[in-house]
């Protein structure tokens, strides 16, 4: 079990890019990393009622871990196929395919979920915010709680948007495409401080 | 032995994009998902560009698309195809 939850949890980790723990914290994620574990687990409880009589061994499990991964991960060469571009390319075709799909499927919507998590939390702090250099200034006010280094990111990134709104607004006829404009830079500046000072640095920046 | 290989899960190729759809692509591909906004805080790619951006991307079969006509609610994921 534990070859099967280290391999798709090494896939969670080069695939989405996150924190495993985050991504496991997800519905799908969790299913996908579970499932992929309870593979080996089901070829050794084959393999232990085939024995007469039943006995356990940890050789045997690891063989079972390893064995059934590597199975699941083999690749049948088929043939030959042109590319678009005329080029020979080898066909190769395996249970991995499915396993490709079933992958594909758990760890997008998982980072679905994640990404809904990250829309709701600033949707939930920021949504009655309305004017952005108000938002702006009191951020950079904030900020003066954080370490240095922080601090002189937050306050750069909020300088360098409020310069980028100045230039849009200059540009706006004015009434709902300024009323918009105020709110997407908002959210904005929202995402980028989710990603420079955490959840909980978000929270302070943008209550405080 | 040749007939079997063991195969690591390798990147699909992905068509030409030009700078800013690259860029946006790169980020979501990475992330998997991300809300619209999000997408414009890591790019600096905003506003209507972003949406045609996005817009060029799912047409090509990279990304799905949630909710893009409320740019505070859209959600943006890869294709599985190039997860």
């Amino acid at each position: 079990m534990g070859i099967g939850l280290l391999s798709a949890g090494q896939t969670i980790q080069s695939k989405q890019g996150i924190d495993f723990f985050a991504a496991l914290t997800t519905g799908w994620g969790f299913v996908y990393w579970l499932s992929r574990g309870l593979v080996p687990v089901g070829t050794y409880i084959a393999w232990y009622f085939i024995q007469n009589p039943h006995e356990h061994s940890i050789f045997a499990a690891a063989l079972c871990g390893l064995g059934s991964e590597t199975l699941l991960r083999a690749k049948v060469y088929l043939g030959q196929t042109q590319t678009a571009g005329g080029k020979p390319e080898d066909v190769f075709k395996g249970l991995f395919d499915l396993i490709e799909w079933y992958q594909a499927y758990c760890l997008k919507r998982s980072g679905i979920s994640l990404a809904e998590r990250r829309r709701k939390l600033v949707s939930k702090l920021l949504i009655l915010k309305t004017d952005f250099p108000t938002f702006s200034a009191a951020v950079k006010a904030s900020a003066a709680s954080l370490d240095d280094n922080e601090k002189s990111d937050v306050r750069k990134k909020a300088d360098e948007l409020l310069a980028e709104f100045q230039k849009q607004l200059a540009l706006t006829a004015g009434g709902d495409e300024t009323t918009r404009l105020h709110r997407d830079f908002i959210f904005e500046l929202g995402y980028a401080l989710l990603k420079l000072v955490g959840k909980r640095g978000l929270k302070t920046l943008t209550t405080g | 032995m040749d007939a079997f290989r063991y195969s690591s899960f390798m990147s699909k190729a992905v068509p030409s994009l030009d700078e800013k759809a690259d860029k946006v692509f790169t980020q979501v591909r990475i992330q998997t998902a991300m809300p619209l906004l999000e997408i414009a805080a890591a790019t600096g790619v905003r506003g209507a560009d972003l949406k045609e951006t996005v817009k060029k991307l799912a047409a090509k079969g990279l990304v799905t698309v949630q909710r893009l006509d409320n740019p505070l609610d859209a959600i943006i994921s890869v294709s599985g195809k190039y997860l």
